[in-house]
């Protein structure tokens, strides 16, 4: 009986071990087996087996529930830094892509990540401390600005989330993508703020790009932008291409000299000389192309690659063109009808002066003289208009031969003489070289010259002399013409070579003038590649002097010339 | 060297024309006939054999240019040298008449007192060239 309740015990003791060998196997693996086996072997001998199998039941559960705390704390600990971990990611991807700072509630700097700091141009210890309104441009009057915006929306607890334009420390604008998040506390208090900016600067840029090539292309005027080198073609609009009846990738396998069938690159180079010493910023040409006259203006630019790049707008004038002719034509006819009668009244007048129609009284010589110099003033008004609308025309014809200064000074004092000595006004040249010569059409140089000499005996005292002097200044001949006249003050200078302007004398004498003789000479002086300007101490006088390059002695060869030269 | 005597003036304005008459016959001691228009020239030149024409540019129906054109083409004019008046003062213009083979081109208004010695510079001038 004893034996057989023994061996119960036993199957018991066995079984009961073998549930926890089980669990102990189950929740511990093979360590437990190692302790299941070990506490058999130890309390075999001695302990009553169903004790010994209550006991290794206790201890499986106990190791269960011990490795089962563990697994967990383990498990926690792995999601734990898995968490740490993405969070740690997120971080780093978001300080790397956006620009991060945070803020106290009054919008107080309190950190801010290096994209902040690299993108604004600011040190860290420049901005810490400071609001966001430092990177906001101040707003139009009357419209509320972005920082203020963003402000009201956080304080309300809401998100702000919106594009804003933003300014570095160094004044480059750029355009901001934008989201504010407010931050509060367990207890609800608004702590913090939290702004992630994205530079959308590019983007807004390429849009605005694709914007204005639109608008390129819509444009009347034909625009090219082609390689400075080869002339090959980078870019038509729409305009450009229908007429060459290209396509846009077709023309980028052309040159600009594809364009037109007259195309002389050599004419073309020489053109766009000035753009490339700085002379000036665009050059523009009229020309007869295919199909009627077009002006066509050309700059230099550096492209986006650092390449340089004509670009060149063309513009049909054939309609202006025709304004024009129409309206010099008209001026033409004006300037003939004008002339005409008075050819003959000058005429007649000279003729009674000079005593070849009989010889006059003294009273009636004095009247004759009025009549004289009053057909002559007319006859300059007329020649004044006349110029004047030519110029506005592009019409004025500039003839360059090689003209000898110390000559043309001569034959301007003699030809001015008898306007002087109206005005008891004398001319002294002074400075007078054999040896200087200017390019220029001797016409319409006499036109500036004697302007510039009677302006001065208008100006001049009686008895008064006016010098003209000529003057080496290096590259260019100066012929400046002085007078002891009341002077010009400073605010006149602006307004000095304006049309149809006549500055308020110093001394208040107003002077006769169409107030279209300096402006006509300015515009004479310009074409022929020089200056004009004066000098003036108001009580003292003034110098007014116009400076054109030098040229060579020349070899007269062509007898043409010489007889041009002998006629002038 | 022909010495210069003889000038067909040819102008549409009669006034201009007294004032020219007054000015190469009593200051300049020439000898001038004067026609209103280009056919009137026409027909007077072949007689009257002048040495030199001196024609106004702009005349109603037929202008100097033309005028010009048609002397020369008649039988022993074909040489005789011509000097154009003109009141359109158009830089270009007087270009192109030079070009054409005019010997001077005076600008109206002109001065009756220089108006001889201007005539007879070019004509030295035409007479040294050949």
């Amino acid at each position: 009986m004893l034996q057989s309740i023994r061996r119960n015990q036993i199957a018991i003791g066995v079984l009961m071990l073998a549930i926890g060998v089980a669990f102990g196997i189950y929740s511990l693996g093979f360590g437990s087996v190692l302790v299941a086996a070990e506490t058999w072997s130890f309390y075999s001998g001695q302990l009553p087996i169903g004790t010994a199998a209550l006991l290794g039941l206790l201890l499986g559960s106990l190791v269960l529930a011990l490795t089962r705390r563990g697994k967990i704390a383990k498990l926690q600990s792995l999601v734990m830094d898995k968490q740490a971990r993405e969070i740690y990611f997120q971080d780093r991807a978001l300080n790397a892509h956006a620009i991060v700072s945070i803020t106290d509630p009054d919008s107080k700097i309190l950190s801010v990540n290096d994209n902040f700091l690299k993108t604004f141009e600011y040190e860290r210890d420049e901005i810490i401390g400071q609001t966001h309104e430092l990177i906001h441009p101040s707003p139009y009057s009357g419209a509320v600005s972005v920082f203020n915006d963003i402000f009201e929306a956080v304080k309300q607890n809401k998100v702000w989330s919106g594009e804003h334009k933003a300014i570095t420390k160094t004044g480059k604008t750029l355009f901001m993508q934008c989201t504010v998040v407010p931050l509060h506390d367990e207890d609800g208090n608004h702590v913090k703020n939290v702004s992630m900016r994205t530079d959308v600067t590019e983007t807004r840029l390429a849009e605005a790009d694709r914007y204005l090539t639109s608008m390129l292309d819509k444009l009347q005027d034909e625009v090219y932008i082609y390689n400075t080198d080869d002339l090959r073609i980078s870019y038509m609009n729409e305009t450009a291409l229908n007429r060459c009846e290209w396509t846009l990738k077709l023309a980028r396998t052309k040159r600009i000299t594809h364009t037109a069938s007259n195309f002389e690159e050599g004419l073309f180079r020489k053109h766009v000389e000035p753009l490339f010493n700085g002379e000036k910023e665009s050059v523009v040409i009229e020309t007869l192309h295919d199909k009627g006259f077009v002006e066509i203006n050309t700059r230099l630019y550096v492209g986006p690659d650092d390449v340089p790049v004509f670009v060149s707008v063309l513009r049909d004038i054939t309609e202006r063109k025709e304004v024009d002719r129409a309206r010099m034509e008209s001026v033409s006819v004006v300037s003939h009808e004008l002339r005409t009668p008075l050819t003959s009244i000058k005429g007649a007048l000279r003729l009674l002066q000079s005593g070849a129609a009989g010889v006059l009284e003294p009273g009636a010589a004095a009247i004759v003289d009025v009549a004289d110099r009053n057909s002559e003033r007319l006859l300059k008004v007329v020649n004044d208009i006349l110029d004047f609308e030519k110029i506005r025309a592009g019409k004025m014809d500039i003839n360059k031969r090689p003209v000898k200064l110390s000559d043309f000074i001569m034959d301007a004092t003699t030809m001015n003489k008898g306007y002087g000595d109206e005005h008891q006004v004398k001319f002294v040249a002074t400075g007078i070289e054999n040896d200087a010569f200017v390019s220029g059409d001797s016409d319409r140089l006499m036109q500036v010259i004697s302007n510039l000499m009677s302006n001065a005996v208008k100006y001049s005292p009686k008895n008064g002399t006016v010098v003209v002097n000529l003057k080496d200044t290096g590259r260019k001949w100066r012929i400046s013409v002085s007078d002891n006249g009341p002077g010009i003050p400073e605010s006149a200078r602006a307004s000095m070579f304006d049309s149809f302007v006549q500055s308020d004398p110093v001394d208040g004498i107003i002077r006769k003038g169409t107030g279209l003789g300096l402006p006509i000479a300015k515009e004479i002086v310009e074409r022929h590649a020089g200056k004009i300007d004066f000098e003036s101490t108001v009580g003292e006088g003034s110098t007014f002097y116009f400076e054109l390059p030098k040229i060579e002695s020349p070899e007269l060869e062509n007898p043409k010339d010489r007889a041009q030269l002998a006629a002038e | 060297m022909a010495e210069l005597q003889k000038i067909l003036h040819v102008d549409d304005d009669d006034d201009i024309r007294i004032i020219a008459k007054m000015a190469l016959e009593v200051v300049g001691n020439l000898n001038v006939e004067q026609c209103s228009s280009g056919m009137d020239a026409l027909e007077i030149a072949p007689q009257y054999k002048p040495d030199l024409f001196l024609l106004d540019v702009m005349m109603p129906v037929m202008g100097g240019e033309e005028t010009w054109q048609k002397l020369r083409n008649i039988p022993g004019m074909e040489n005789v040298p011509a000097i154009f008046m003109t009141a359109k003062a158009q830089d270009a213009a007087t270009g192109a008449l030079i070009e054409l083979g005019a010997i001077a081109v005076i600008t109206k208004p002109f001065d009756p007192m220089e108006l001889c010695s201007q005539i007879r510079s070019a004509w030295d001038r035409h007479q040294n060239s050949g």
